[in-house]
């Protein structure tokens, strides 16, 4: 489930061996997050070309999984493909998921213009257009960089084709300090090579005299009078908190890109009922060394065991597949683990560099919408705590129905949990019952 | 520690639990409720929040829920309507031969409900997405409904106002009795009391048994389909009386019925009837289909309505499928209101209000005979 990094390294090595295997993937695509692309774009990584067109592969495209129910005879998922229903039984399981964007509600956030860097990342990526003139790229943490990345190569194709076109960056602000890294530095010595991608990143911004601003955050977004034109209000960051000191700055733009990080798709997982733990305060499918998790005759791999980008999803996706295939305690698989080990100890030193603080809810007025899809405001989150009794985000939610509207949580779960922990609430596991989008018609049928 | 002291402990703060509070407040009763969660954290936070006279035959549970009804606008009044509490109405219609549909109105109506037949064109001005093919119904105006975990947490924070005590995350191990007085400890508190309300839903056999006591308690597992937010495509609470013979007819299979209604927050609700059936089943991809068969038949419309969310909880029964209300029968001073099943919200008020007037030896709203616990006590006396 899931042709993503983790999905696709899995998939790969299963049709090497003599097993049908059904891949399943909401997008027309092969490719996850990473390995976003146009449709008329080759496959951006050469070493998939042949697993793509591989017999024993069958690719299931534009089908969403609504639920899955195990039995004894084995796992049976449920989908609908084009209006149709699909039910097929499987031996083995493997989620492959992914993760979901985290923003990190400010004033003005619900405008047009503003959007997740993963948004920007996708219409960048997905079908090679850049949404304004003035772009701006905030929020923190590594993804902040492949996003920058993807920008600059757009502009510069746009540019080339159109000399008069004149898109620019014209803010990059990253919350956390450069010292931070501090925090990391075992990663970075188990994986000397993120310093030279660091360098190069770093490299190529200069040359087209672009800076990052770190310890700076957006406090707000408003309209302007121009059309189209947001003014943004950045902020210095001292401690956890916005400060005075020294001054803050304003600054218009039409496209402001914000990107937190991301959190585990805990969809799918849920609706199998998988233990999962906390990790840096996400939470993730527990698995043991193999990638298999609490239950029977299913793996988990990539970002829903932790967040740790395509690199440690590719390991993962082939050690659950060795391990599918009876091959868990061989060599191949034991050389992969180390890596996996040595990869993740990096990712876990880069979430506490760019961890999203619980104290930075406090920047924000009050009456900031949290959840989107129900407008659901801070206050009001925060009042069913204090005066309706909520103690959790379960409860907080049948108060304020944050978390009930159309994307069931996935855009703000992680957000109110974090607010629910400042009143000393336990974290409450993610429940999403129908996993895709089906409706009562094809349900019907 | 010293313990504390109070005249009544009301253990659940469920709707049940609220209510309870809420009417031994009115009667000048000193109260403390207790829950092992917070408030609404038990089947009060998965009930739909219909107020409903129309699913019930004549008899004491109409009675009691004729009166309940009304009492709900009482408080709401009183307390100020912040739990979404409207009367919107209920529509039974029937596809095939009405004759039970309106045989059951028409016992109702004697027994006191509003009840209206309704031909295919009023039943079109009523619902304008309904199926052409549904020729017969019966409106009832009384029907209301209400948001039952915003109305608990609301009628809780009103009463702590009005000098009630509320303790959260505190779960009730046992219950003594001493001389004239009840003890109930949790693991860090003691509380003394003269009387002490079971209002423990689905758990409320356990506090029985803790008690000393016996109650027959169950869970029956009910569950609901939510749909994406739509336009204000169902205006009542619409059900399909089929059911009626469904039921009298001992196919199994059929027991379900869908119950279909709009909130306020654009979503509709698709669930089983309340009341005369019930599953036992967990979600399942075959009752989760069925249930999306009938909803669309009756409205074809929703065929295009996303399913958003599955949820289940489980609703206290008692054998005769009646609510437990009243003293016990071997232990002084505890007072049972439990085994609502799919009405508790609806009955919740009436309910209330009988356990507030038994403890102060006043003549009930209702004959609260049929609702006794010694009804299930006999044997043990
Ligand atoms: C919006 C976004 C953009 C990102 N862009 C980048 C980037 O540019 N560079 C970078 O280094 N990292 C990026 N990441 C991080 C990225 O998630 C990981 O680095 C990597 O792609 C993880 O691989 P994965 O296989 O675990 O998951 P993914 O690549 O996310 O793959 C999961 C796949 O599962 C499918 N899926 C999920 N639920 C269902 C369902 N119910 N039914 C059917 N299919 C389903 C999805 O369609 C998706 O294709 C991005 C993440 C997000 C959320
Ligand atoms: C899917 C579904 C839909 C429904 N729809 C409707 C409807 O539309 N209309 C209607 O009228 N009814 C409906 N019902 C039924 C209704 O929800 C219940 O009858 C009602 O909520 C019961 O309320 P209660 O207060 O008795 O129980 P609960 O809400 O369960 O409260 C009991 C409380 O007791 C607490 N407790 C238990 N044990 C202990 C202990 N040892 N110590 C301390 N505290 C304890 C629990 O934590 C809980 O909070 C529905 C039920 C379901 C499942």
């Amino acid at each position: 489930m899931g042709a993503g990094p983790a999905g696709l390294a899995a998939a790969r090595i299963l049709s090497e061996h003599s097993v049908s295997v059904d891949v399943f993937d909401q997008y027309p695509r092969a490719g996850g997050q990473y390995w976003r692309h146009a449709k008329n774009e080759p496959f951006p990584a050469e070493s998939f070309k042949t697993t793509l067109t591989s017999s024993r592969l069958n690719w299931l495209f534009e089908c969403s999984i609504w639920q899955i129910e195990s039995e004894k005879s084995g796992h049976t998922i449920y989908a609908i493909q084009n209006g149709r229903t699909i039910e097929r039984t499987y031996d083995a399981l493997l989620i492959a998921t992914g993760a979901i964007e985290r923003p990190l509600p400010i004033p003005g956030w619900t405008l047009p213009g503003v959007m997740t860097a993963g948004a920007l990342q996708s219409l960048i990526k997905g079908q090679g257009l850049i949404p304004g003139e003035r772009i701006v790229v905030a929020g923190s943490g590594p993804f902040l960089f492949p996003v920058i990345e993807s920008l600059q190569k757009s502009i510069q194709q746009s540019s080339s084709s159109n000399p008069s076109s004149d898109i620019r960056i014209v803010g990059i602000f990253e919350a956390r300090k450069l010292s931070r890294w501090l925090l990391n530095s075992v990663g970075l010595l188990l994986n000397p090579e993120k310093v030279i991608d660091a360098m190069r990143f770093l490299i190529n911004l200069k040359r087209e005299k672009l800076r990052v601003t770190t310890g700076r955050v957006i406090t707000s977004i408003k309209d302007t009078n121009s059309k189209n034109v947001k003014r943004i209000s950045v902020m210095p960051l001292k401690g956890e908190k916005v400060s005075n000191n020294p001054t803050g700055q304003e600054l218009d733009c039409d496209v402001i890109a914000i990107s937190y990080g991301f959190t585990p798709d805990l969809t799918i997982p849920s609706i199998l009922k998988l233990k999962t733990v906390n990790k840096e305060d996400d939470e993730i499918v527990m698995v043991d060394s193999n990638q298999r998790s609490s239950k029977l005759g299913v793996w988990a791999a990539g970002e829903i065991t932790g967040i740790g980008g395509h690199e440690i999803a590719i390991r993962e996706g082939e050690i659950a597949a060795l391990d599918i295939l009876g091959k868990g305690g061989s060599l191949t698989s034991a050389i992969r683990k180390i890596d996996r080990w040595r990869k993740q100890i990096f990712a876990t030193g880069l979430a506490r560099v760019y961890k999203v603080s619980k104290r930075w809810f406090e920047w924000n007025a009050d009456d900031v919408v949290v959840c989107r899809c129900e407008e659901v405001s801070r206050d009001e989150i925060i009042n069913s705590f204090r005066e309706l009794g909520a103690d959790s985000v379960r409860t907080s939610k049948l108060f304020t129905r944050a978390g009930m509207g159309m994307c069931q949580g996935r855009l703000c779960h992680r957000n109110v949990q974090d607010i629910a922990r400042v009143f000393g609430s336990e974290s409450t596991k993610i429940s999403r019952p129908i996993g895709g989008a089906v409706t009562l018609g094809e349900l019907s049928d | 520690m010293k313990p504390l002291r109070t005249e009544v402990v009301i253990i659940g703060a469920g709707i049940v639990g609220a209510m309870c509070a809420y009417y031994v407040n009115r009667a000048g009763l000193k109260a403390i409720v207790i829950d092992r969660g917070t408030v609404a954290s038990g089947t009060t936070g998965a009930g739909e929040g219909n107020i409903m006279v129309s699913d019930k035959s004549p008899g004491p549970e109409l009675e009691l829920a004729l009166k309940s009804r009304d009492m709900w606008f009482e408080v709401a009044q009183d307390l100020g309507n912040e739990f979404e509490l409207v009367a919107k109405g209920g529509l039974a219609v029937s596809r095939g031969d009405a004759s039970s549909l309106f045989e059951l109105s028409n016992s109702q109506s004697v027994a006191g409900v509003q009840t209206k037949r309704v031909g295919a064109s009023e039943i079109q001005e009523l619902e304008p997405f309904i199926s052409k093919a549904i020729q017969n119904g019966v409106h009832y105006p009384q029907d209301a409904q209400c948001q039952p975990m915003l109305a608990a947490a609301h009628i809780l924070r009103q009463l702590q106002r009005r000098g009630l005590e509320f303790i959260g995350h505190q779960e009730v191990l046992k219950i003594e009795r001493k001389s004239e007085n009840l003890t109930v400890r949790t693991s860090t508190l003691e509380i003394q009391s003269d009387f002490v309300v079971n209002a423990a839903g689905t758990w409320a056999g356990e506090i029985a048994r803790l008690a000393g006591s016996e109650l027959p308690i169950m869970p029956r597992r009910g569950f609901i389909l939510v749909t994406a937010p739509l336009p204000k495509y169902v205006n009542h609470k619409v059900y399909d009386s089929d059911y009626v013979d469904n039921v009298a007819s001992s196919d199994a299979d059929l027991q379900t019925s869908t119950v279909i209604e709009g909130t306020q927050s654009g979503t509709i609700l698709i669930g089983a009837s309340r009341e005369r059936v019930g599953f036992d089943k967990s979600i399942s991809v075959s009752v989760i289909q069925r249930l999306a068969r009938q909803a669309t038949s009756l409205f074809p419309i929703l065929a295009g309505a996303q399913l958003l969310r599955v949820y289940n909880g489980f609703r206290p029964y008692s054998p005769d499928h009646l609510p437990v209300i009243g003293a016990d029968s071997l232990i002084p001073g505890l007072y049972h209101c439990a085994g609502h099943e799919g009405a508790g919200i609806g009955l919740s008020a009436g309910s209330g209000k009988v356990i507030a007037q038994l403890i102060k030896n006043e003549i009930p709203i209702v004959n609260p005979e049929p609702f006794s616990p010694a009804r299930f006590q006999m044997a043990y006396l």
